[in-house]
């Protein structure tokens, strides 16, 4: 974990498998008065399974999942953090996002 | 979003019943008379019904989140209301969910984020295991309170 304020701004990353507690994590962030850009994306596995079709034999073999979504919030540390465990205490494991914390070196455009 | 710093001693409704919607408002513009906000009551309530009529704050579970946007109020103020007898929420022939649990929430018109914030916080508290059965066991606007707060501390 790199050194840092609670104040200094990072990139907070989340991408949820679970579609489930998408709601509980939404509300959580605004809680904590963390926004953020939400992305529909879909894992490498639900790709192969749909659009290659050389792989379509192996598609029982691949995680069935129908797609995630990925969240980018630039939020102070602390707030990433109260995010983080949130994601940590509150949701269960099997269906826990993954979620990641990166400094930032410059930002432009931030709307507060 | 903390709640517990907006909840405010005597600003509370603990009501055996309740006929309807609109008599739970003038309960509710009854109460802010009498407490020291700088907000017109009546104002108010109407801009309240206004955003019931516009869409329904009502939900499933049977609590409703009312707010109301007031220009130039510095404040932000929740008003918590438990009605034991369920209440009609929605007008005419439209027979939505009964409520008995209403957080009133009046904000300021030009910080509306800050209203997003404690309507997540509201959520979250209402949300919890187990939570809306014990906050429905209030017997008194006090005890509604302090149970509030303890749900809110719950959440860090």
């Amino acid at each position: 974990m790199a050194d840092g304020g609670p104040d200094d701004p990072v990139l907070l990353v989340i991408i949820v498998g679970s579609p489930e507690v998408l709601d509980d994590l939404v509300t959580a962030m605004l809680d904590f008065g963390v926004g953020g850009t939400l992305v529909e994306s879909k894992g490498l596995a639900a790709h192969l399974r749909e659009e290659m079709p050389i792989f379509s034999g192996l598609a029982s073999l691949l995680p069935q999942s129908t797609g995630s979504k990925i969240i980018f919030c630039v939020a102070q540390r602390k707030q990433a953090q109260q995010v983080l465990d949130f994601m940590e205490e509150e949701l269960k494991h099997a269906q826990r996002p993954l979620g990641f914390i990166t400094p930032l070196e410059r930002i432009v455009g931030l709307r507060t | 979003m903390r709640l517990e710093p907006i909840l405010k001693a005597g600003a509370a409704l603990v009501l055996a019943d309740c006929p309807d919607r609109q008599t739970l408002f003038r309960r509710l513009a009854e109460l802010l008379g009498g407490l020291d906000v700088d907000v017109d009551p009546d104002d108010v309530v109407a801009k309240l019904e206004e955003r019931e009529l516009a869409y329904s704050t009502a939900t499933p579970e049977g609590v409703a989140f009312p707010h109301a946007l007031i220009p130039d109020f510095e404040q932000t103020l929740v008003v918590p209301c438990l009605v034991k007898t369920p209440i009609p929420w929605k007008d005419g022939d439209d027979d939505g969910p009964s409520q008995t649990l209403v957080f009133v929430m009046i904000g300021a018109a030009n910080r509306p984020w800050e209203h997003v914030r404690l309507l997540a916080r509201l959520a979250r508290i209402v949300r919890a295991d187990q939570a809306l059965d014990r906050i429905r066991g209030a017997s008194s606007a006090d005890e509604l309170l302090e149970l509030l707060i303890a749900e809110d501390r719950a959440h860090g």
